[in-house]
């Protein structure tokens, strides 16, 4: 069973915001939504979330169209983040649990764990006002989660969230896809994507321009890195032919390769009896680059 | 499951309830009533009963008779046989001041400290209606004759109403609810189109809206927070009527109170009827409007700004009201009595004053059911539309564009 996208079109007036968008995720699975401002991730989530209806095509929960039981059990923890600032940590939980179908007494339990179990500094009965950024975002994540949902929608949920909190926000994601809840966030950040999705999907003005598993789509790409750490000059590479282009990275540098061939001309080529090679590893471009290509390749498209 | 909007209701309407500012409105007028009826009652108690003043009458029995008699002078009386007594007990403030009668004339001395004081004209009818009544007897004109000659013409008042079903003194109690009624309705009014304006303002400004209609929909969050307000105003009105049945019951013989109970008694249920139902339905009118107009706010520093025109409509109604005892016929008020948003003010002045029926007020009535149905219905799909929206356009702007595109 899934949730399923079919065939989803969305115009704003002259605008199409979403164009013939597709998508499914099973049960256990992180799907990852990327593109840039304006690519139509927002109202892919709105229209998912039924706060606008899609002008064709239909998004059906296990098979059937969404109902306020299915409503019931989605998370949903959008870009801007929002909570009561008069009110205490509790009185928003009891709020949004009743909402979600929670008994006060099972919130008010749970609620503890989340707060023990996150570090969150501060009592149940503390404004949100008096607690800190930090402290803050990791209370509206436990509002999004406490009832467990079936279906997680994360609208770029690492964006503002320090180190601490991007690592807290990837191990409950984790633990709650591990329950087999279905995943959809949408990011900027592409190491949180290949991290944490399954799959991927890439919008571009409204358009998908990538979509599938996310090993696969790498693989796709081809073995064209090599990350490198050996005692050899550029010169010396760039003679090899296949070697396009070097840039530094990290101790070494990565070598951009026209194809996976030419990988095993340069392992030969650094690999001599008296020069010991600490680093060589031959990868598939990272998301990122991928992202970069795709968007650019687009843009020449359009 | 519970349904979404009932939940919605019952959360916006428990943390108002708690609120300091809730109270704060609910007792201001009570203390403001408890306020100026103790004022009331203070200055009553000083000018009477304990503090009466005390006035001798020196060598008049058959005087202090006739005063004790017409109890029109509200002192005490005391019959004292010498002057020299008299000036004694004056000294030593025992009595207030002393009438005696000298030759022909009365002379009225009173003590200059006393904080008491003898209604000097009173004094005088009284004096002059016995020393008339004496003169007659000397004269022997007889009792009758003497009233005959003294009796004073009366004039007979009669205001002819196309109405008469109510009578004189209920068209008084009518009218003064009326206008009680409206300026507490426009208080109560103002106060709870700010709440929800506030309300709705802050969950969409501080983003919160977009996890809740996840949660519910756009339906249950417009109706729950209608619904919720609109018990808090009732909350507030039932208050009132407990508050006020209470003190009926407490301070059930002073006299304030029961000059209050016969202005209510006098209240036909008819009229009762029709401006609680008209009132119950502008207040959801007006909600409903300040919860259309909230959705088109982006941030709460608008608020205020937002639901200004709301408020100045609901002054229409008041100023209106006010107006109708000089202009009762007036074409304007008589249109305007069917107007929605001013009918719940204009109607009830006029059903109290006799200056409309009970027909008209059904028909005002029904117009109103029709007005806030639609208004609901239609001002759903703009909060839908509107609340997950953050536009820079001003907000009449907005709602021009939209009335536009329908």
């Amino acid at each position: 069973m899934a949730v399923e996208l079919q065939n989803l079109t969305k115009q704003f007036g002259p605008k199409v915001a979403v164009d013939n968008l597709s998508l499914s995720v099973n049960d256990g699975e992180v799907l990852g939504l990327i593109g840039q401002n304006g690519a139509g991730k927002t109202t892919t989530f709105r229209m998912l979330l039924d706060f606008i209806k899609p002008d064709h095509g239909s998004i059906l929960f296990d098979g059937q169209p969404i109902t306020p039981a299915i409503r019931q059990k989605i998370g949903f923890l959008p870009e801007e983040r929002g909570l009561y600032q008069k009110w205490t940590i509790e009185q928003q939980m009891l709020y949004f649990g009743e909402l979600h179908g929670m008994k006060s007494a099972a919130v008010k339990t749970e609620l503890k764990h989340w707060l023990s179990r996150l570090e969150v500094v501060g009592k149940p009965t503390d404004k949100v006002q008096t607690l800190s950024k930090g402290n803050a975002q990791k209370v509206q994540l436990i509002a999004t989660l406490i009832f467990q949902p079936k279906l997680l929608i994360l609208d770029e949920p690492f964006t503002g969230l320090d180190p601490v909190n991007t690592s807290l926000m990837m191990r409950e994601i984790k633990l709650l896809r591990d329950t087999g809840a279905r995943i959809i966030f949408s990011a900027h950040n592409m190491a949180s994507v290949e991290e944490l999705s399954d799959h991927l999907l890439m919008l571009k003005n409204g358009k998908t321009v990538l979509s599938g598993e996310t090993k696969a789509i790498r693989e796709s790409f081809g073995r064209t890195r090599v990350y490198l750490e050996a005692d050899i000059s550029d010169t010396d590479l760039l003679a090899i032919d296949g070697v396009e282009a070097i840039t530094p990275s990290n101790l070494g540098r990565v070598l951009k390769l026209r194809d996976e061939a030419t990988g095993h001309t340069v392992f030969e080529r650094v690999t001599t009896p008296h020069n010991y090679v600490p680093a060589f590893m031959q990868t598939p471009p990272s998301l990122d680059e991928i992202f970069r290509t795709e968007v650019a390749a687009t843009e020449v498209e359009l | 499951m519970k349904n979404a909007w009932l939940i919605v209701a019952k959360q916006t309407y428990r943390v108002r309830i708690k609120s300091l500012s809730y109270w704060m409105l609910v007792l201001s007028p009570l203390l403001l009533v408890a306020f100026s009826i103790g004022l009331g009652l203070f200055f009553a108690s000083a000018s009477s009963s304990s503090d009466k003043a005390t006035l001798a009458i020196v060598e008049q029995p058959q005087l202090t008779q006739a005063l004790k008699q017409s109890k029109a002078l509200d002192v005490k009386l005391k019959d004292i046989s010498t002057v020299t007594k008299v000036k004694n007990q004056l000294k030593a403030e025992d009595i207030d001041g002393y009438l005696v009668k000298t030759n022909n004339d009365y002379q009225l001395v009173t003590s200059a400290t006393g904080s008491t004081t003898i209604n000097q004209a009173t004094l005088k009818t009284i004096l002059t209606q016995f020393k008339m009544a004496a003169t007659a007897q000397a004269l022997n004109i007889s009792a009758e004759k003497l009233q005959a000659l003294t009796a004073p013409v009366e004039l007979k008042v009669q205001e002819l109403n196309q109405h008469d079903a109510t009578s004189d003194s209920n068209q008084g109690a009518n009218s003064t609810l009326s206008i009680g009624i409206g300026v507490l309705f426009f208080v109560i009014l103002l106060f709870y189109v700010q709440i929800i304006a506030q309300e709705i303002a802050n969950e969409k400004s501080s983003r919160i809206m977009e996890i809740l209609l996840a949660a519910t929909s756009a339906a249950s969050q417009f109706y729950g927070k209608i619904v919720g307000v609109f018990a808090l105003a009732v909350t507030q009105m039932l208050l009132y009527v407990i508050f006020g049945g209470g003190a009926l019951v407490i301070f059930g013989n002073n006299s304030i109170v029961r000059s209050a109970r016969t202005i209510f008694s006098n209240v036909s249920w008819s009229f009762a009827v029709v401006t609680i139902i008209m009132l119950l339905l502008a207040i959801g009118m007006y909600l409903t409007l300040a919860a259309i107009i909230a959705s088109l706010v982006n941030d709460q520093s608008q608020v205020q700004q937002a639901v200004q025109p709301v408020t100045y409509l609901a002054m229409i109604g008041y100023i209106l009201s006010f107006i109708i005892a000089q202009a009762p016929h007036n074409l304007i008020i008589n249109i305007a009595s069917y107007v929605p948003f001013i009918s719940q003010t204009l109607i009830p002045s006029r059903l109290a004053l006799n200056f409309t029926g009970m027909p008209q007020a059904l028909i005002a009535i029904a117009i109103q059911i029709i007005v806030v149905i639609l208004m609901l219905k239609f001002g759903l799909k703009i909060y839908a539309r509107n609340v997950l929206e953050y536009s820079d356009e001003s907000i009449y702007k907005q709602l021009r564009q939209l009335i536009r595109r329908k």
